[in-house]
């Protein structure tokens, strides 16, 4: 008998060990990523602000990738970002620094859908090529739906001022209408800045493109163009986090480094930065594209462009 | 057959010796092996992110490696320039004096940028050693299932052919990714997230945590202005870090010291100097920095293929 | 060898004055041995929680992060439960094979401590971090990786010293052997300790410091397969071709097989170990003579498993009646099925899928659990019961326990073989990595499961070795083996 309860502490014992995987699975997982601390939600409640299908099935593949860095709400303040610098981006300002679209607008989808396939190199932002290209799309989708959210906000504030709603009614009964129109106004009707087809590389354009250059840009970037101009240490980012002025001599640039992304880049500036959207004619900005690009080897950049080598593959 | 047994017993270690000259002194032969590339070699190049790790988090640099308090990254370099070009505008400097200065310090660094670099790397690759971590991530990429899609070129002999793969670290799982080609592929901001919380990057991620190559310590850090709060909807408490983990507060207050000094100098920047303080903060140590550049090494040598086949 | 001599229990005669079995040496390698399993066994399920993110000790400690565990698991495992398990029984296999006792007694406590010292170093070694860079059996070679700079005891070397010892231990009576001819079981284990000293020599120490890269790569490979191949499996056939005749009372099937068997061991896996660098940057030609060669080692690994089966012929009962039998058995099984897979699997086909997969950890532990461990298993279920001259406490412990590691063990296999295709396919298909890690978490937390059940197993073996040795219960009866084979 005294066997028999022996026997069955043992088998007590191997039921421990069996449900000891068990137990700890239903325990609360560290694995949980999300905001440091989530923001009190102030006008539009992120919950509230209606979402297409494709950015609710985007939301589940940002939970899976980008949640750590850029936050559960797309503040920028997921747990690692409190190492990185520079900083994950904040979606819901609506800042983004690599568009196709004019400056302080929205980007494209396909804009965001190229960042995030290619990373932006010299960043803390990985490439995520691998992951299908749909689910790309579809976190770009989401990502305009966080950036549309302060414009939702000012609409709904608007609607309460002038038609003495309060906040649910406005949500139960005209947001899909704001909703609309916000999208059609900042997403749907954005169109991409041209990029006309470059003048022949001569001598005579970079010259041209090396005049405006140390007209305006040194001050920054500096003469050489090491990023060591006068005021290269004072410049500050919209969110005053201190910003570098890029070094072109080491030939990384983080969002494409052929002339023709140069190009768009000075069109379009970057939002959120003190790099402004350049004015000029296109044969100025060409040259000065060029310019910057041949920063790394001055001396041989036209003859290797004309011998087809000069365009860097980029991405 | 026992009259044979003498006959076969010789055989029999014959075969192992045969098989040990095989596996092990053929690809020596092929190779030329006999130049293996020494650490200090490979230390010789200098990536732009090794600048970057002494940039972001320099007390911990420079205690870490020998002559690291030497080295100058582009942007100290860049900074130091800046200064004495200020110092010759204000007449206390000629501008000979100035490029003889500039030249001195960069002769200076580029000398002890590899010898800090050979220590690092070393460093890392034992720790890379101690924590098994070959255990989940290999180091080669195989000519089949789209490995070079997805990692980079086929791994060569020749690129195996240096000091620190040996002990060869190429693996036999993946439970991680490869990292053969992992230099330079992601910032060192992310490599020290993801290493003392790999879930803070990748949620998914099964990867252990190494908290103990970090260190909480003091940091200076500046509040963000009234202005940049209003306009990109921050927390006016909101504040960000100077580089720099230090591990007292006195000596970190020493440092906001010296930094508010240099700040008060220029006229665009004094305002940020009553705008700095002192608090907690937490970075890489030696250890952490040393794992860092040597995942950031990773992939970066890639000498040509010696072998006759490779050539034709 | 005679028939009579095949049936009778070493333990209790005399050579001279001394006794021909060290009755106390067997009993304290046992111990030991049991004491590694468990403890690595442990090890083993712990870390398996890390990959669903539960490992209890993640970030806590430095000296138990899953890679310094994952480490102990492996080698303690190589060094401390099969190198105790196979010593322990050719103390008590050897004098009976050679008719003399051991060198020397002294000596041989001597190795005792010695050797569970190393594994004990080795083990606090690579807690503290001084590792090796090898899959499995390395051991802290006490200085700075690549280069001279001393940093801990150099168990490296002490280890060749250890085996150098048992060698002599062992050697030396074998060589004087009043008989004649050697029984085949003596060729098998006289080799498998001097190849243990020379591929550890050739692999584990001498890489370190010598051969970088591609060679270092291609030695390392073949020291963790020689180490399977030139040790521990020499060091099983050897013992199951003096247990299982022993047990059924009946003379192997072929004597010339076994002979056939070794020979052919010693001629080819000598080549094999390149087989774990598959497509890496060894040459080709090197890699090719791996396959071919690892391919006619499982015909070669076909002798004993043919030559086990044609004896079992007409002794089915025992399957039955016999656990000890039923673990040799099993483990038969499992080695057919692990041979036939590796001769699959190292196809340069399969290799594109299954390498860096599950696949080869399910393989790893088919092979060392299901075949030498269940083995040994085997072995101390048949010889503790002599050695302590008390019967099993509880002979069900030892059924459950027999059921709780098939059944683990099974799970186990058959969960990581399927892990490994999932991952091989979505590999190639080019899945983003975190996709590939959230396909594997349910084949993994399944595997967690299969560990616990074989870790109760042992745990149960464990308690009932324990009871049985404090001598609570009846007697041995020692007529049980003189009548039919109802062992267990």
């Amino acid at each position: 008998m005294n066997d028999r309860r022996r026997f069955r502490v043992l088998i007590v014992l191997f039921a421990l060990i069996m449900a000891a995987p068990v137990v700890v699975l239903v325990l609360p997982s560290d694995s949980r990523a999300g905001s440091q601390q989530a923001q009190e939600a102030e006008g539009l409640a992120l919950k509230d602000w209606p979402m297409s299908e494709s950015a609710t099935r985007g939301r589940v593949v940002y939970e899976r990738y980008c949640i750590g860095c850029h936050g559960n709400e797309g503040r920028g303040d997921g747990p690692a970002s409190k190492m990185l610098s520079p900083r994950p981006r904040n979606f819901q300002h609506g800042a983004f620094k690599f568009r196709s679209t004019p400056y302080g607008k929205l980007p494209l989808a396909s804009d965001l859908v190229n960042t995030i396939t290619w990373g932006l190199p010299g960043s803390s932002m990985p490439e995520f090529r691998l992951v299908p290209e749909v689910e790309r799309e579809d976190v770009a989708q989401y990502v305009l739906h966080l950036a549309t959210l302060k414009y939702g906000e000012r609409e709904v504030q608007k609607i309460m001022k002038r038609e003495g709603l309060s906040y649910e009614q406005v949500v139960e009964t005209r947001i899909a209408q704001v909703k609309g129109e916000v999208w059609n106004e900042r997403v749907d009707s954005m169109q991409a800045v041209a990029v006309p087809p470059s003048p022949p590389v001569t001598p005579e354009l970079l010259a041209l493109g090396k005049k405006r250059y140390l007209g305006e840009c040194n001050r920054c970037h500096g003469d050489t163009g090491r990023g060591d101009g006068n005021s290269s240490f004072t410049l500050r980012d919209w969110k005053d986090d201190i910003i570098l002025a890029r070094d072109f001599t080491g030939g990384v640039f983080r969002a494409g480094s052929r002339p023709e992304d140069i190009f768009r880049r000075m069109r379009t500036g970057l939002s959120g930065t003190p790099m402004p959207a350049i004015p000029g004619t296109d044969e100025e900005i060409w040259g000065l594209a060029h310019y910057i690009v041949s920063l790394k080897d001055p001396s041989t950049y036209v003859n290797r462009v004309h011998a087809g080598r000069g365009v860097q593959g980029g991405k | 057959m026992d009259k044979f047994n003498g006959i076969l017993l010789v055989a029999g270690f014959g075969c192992f010796i045969f098989a040990f000259l095989l596996s092990g002194l053929y690809p020596i032969i092929i190779t030329d092996a006999t130049n293996e590339a020494s650490i200090a070699e490979l230390a010789t190049v200098i990536l732009p992110d090794y600048e970057d790790l002494r940039d972001g988090w320099p007390v911990a640099f420079e205690s870490g490696f020998p002559r690291a308090e030497e080295t100058l990254s582009t942007v100290g370099l860049r900074k130091l320039e800046q200064r004495l070009r200020k110092e010759v505008a204000a007449g206390g400097l000629s501008q000979a004096q100035m490029d003889e200065q500039v030249a001195a310090a960069k002769a200076k660094s580029d000398e002890a940028w590899p010898v800090a670099m050979a220590a690092a790397l070393q460093r890392g690759r034992d720790i890379y050693i101690s924590e098994a971590c070959w255990h989940c991530h290999s180091q080669y990429v195989r000519p089949v299932a789209n490995e070079d899609m997805r990692y980079g070129p086929v791994s060569t002999i020749a690129q195996d052919n240096n000091a620190l793969q040996r002990p060869m670290l190429w693996g036999t799982r993946r439970v991680g990714p490869d990292l053969t080609y992992e230099g330079g592929k992601r910032s060192n901001d992310w490599h020290a997230a993801h290493l003392h919380d790999p879930r803070s990057t990748s949620p998914k991620s099964v990867m252990p945590k190494y908290p103990w190559y970090f260190r909480e310590g003091f940091q200076v850090y500046r509040r963000v202005s009234e202005r940049a709060a209003d306009l990109g909807g921050l927390d006016p408490e909101t504040a960000y870090p100077y580089p720099g983990i230090y591990d007292s507060k006195a000596d970190a207050e020493a440092a906001m010291a010296r930094l508010a000094a240099e700040l008060a100098k220029d006229q665009d920047l004094a305002p940020e100097a009553e705008r700095l303080f002192v608090g907690e903060g937490i970075g890489p140590n030696a250890d952490g920095l040393a794992l860092i550049s040597y995942l950031q090494w990773l992939g970066t040598w890639r000498p040509e293929d010696t072998r006759k086949e490779a050539k034709e | 060898m005679n028939a009579d001599a095949m049936t009778n229990d070493p333990i209790g005669k005399t050579w001279g004055d001394r006794p021909l079995v060290e009755k106390g040496l067997v009993m304290a390698h046992i111990k030991a041995a049991m004491l590694f399993m468990l403890t690595s066994m442990t090890a083993g399920f712990i870390i398996s929680f890390q990959f669903f993110n539960h490992y209890p000790l993640d970030g806590v400690t430095e000296f138990l992060s899953y890679g310094r565990v994952r480490l102990m698991h492996t080698n303690e495992i190589a060094y401390g439960f099969l190198v105790n398990g196979f010593i322990g029984m050719m103390y008590y296999a050897v004098p009976r094979l050679t008719g003399r006792p051991v060198l020397d007694k002294r000596l041989g406590w001597l190795i005792f401590w010695v050797w569970q010292g190393l594994v004990l170093l080795t083990s606090i070694g690579q807690m503290l971090g001084k590792a090796q860079a090898v899959e499995w059996g390395e051991t802290p070679t006490g200085f700075r990786p690549g280069t001279w700079e001393m940093n801990y005891i150099p168990v490296d070397f002490l280890i060749e010293i250890g085996a150098l010892l048992v060698a002599a231990q062992f050697l030396i009576p074998i060589a004087k052997a009043v008989h004649k001819r050697m029984y085949v079981s003596l060729w098998y284990l006289s080799s498998g300790i001097v190849w243990l000293i020379l591929t550890y020599v050739m692999g584990n120490t001498l890489p370190e410091w010598s051969l970088p890269g591609s060679s270092g790569g291609a030695t390392v490979g073949l020291f963790i397969h020689d180490l399977v191949g030139l040790f521990v499996t020499p060091m099983g056939w050897g013992l199951m071709y003096f247990f299982v005749p022993i047990i059924l009372r009946k003379p192997i099937w072929s004597h010339a097989l076994s002979v056939i068997g070794f020979w052919a061991l010693a001629f080819f896996y000598p080549l094999n170990g390149v087989h774990h660098f598959l497509l890496s940057s060894i040459p080709m030609s090197v890699q090719y003579g791996a396959v071919i060669s690892t391919i006619a080692v499982e015909i070669v690994v076909t002798t004993v498993v043919v030559n086990f089966f044609a004896t079992m012929w007409g002794r089915g009962e025992a399957l039955r009646t016999n656990l000890p039998i039923r673990w040799f058995y099993t483990g038969m099984v499992c080695y057919f099925i692990t041979c036939l897979q590796c001769s699959f699997h190292t196809t340069l086909t399969l290799q594109e899928y299954i390498h860096f997969t599950d696949w080869v950890p399910g393989h790893a532990h088919l092979v060392m659990l299901g075949v030498f461990a269940f083995w040994i298993i085997g072995m101390m279920t048949w010889v503790w019961p002599r050695l302590t001259g008390n019967d099993w406490y509880n002979r069900r412990l030892n059924h459950w326990q027999y059921w709780l590691t098939l059944l683990g063990l099974f799970i186990m296999f058959v969960d990581l073989t399927a892990a490994g295709l999932v991952h091989g396919f979505m590999f190639k298909n080019l899945a983003p990595w975190i996709g590939i890690i959230e396909a594997l978490k349910p084949f993994w937390g399944i595997r967690t499961f299969a560990g616990g059940m074989i870790l109760t197993g042992q745990i149960l073996f464990f308690i009932n070795m324990w009871k049985t040795a404090k001598g609570t219960n009846k007697a041995y009866d020692y007529r049980v083996d003189l009548v039919a084979t109802t062992e267990g």
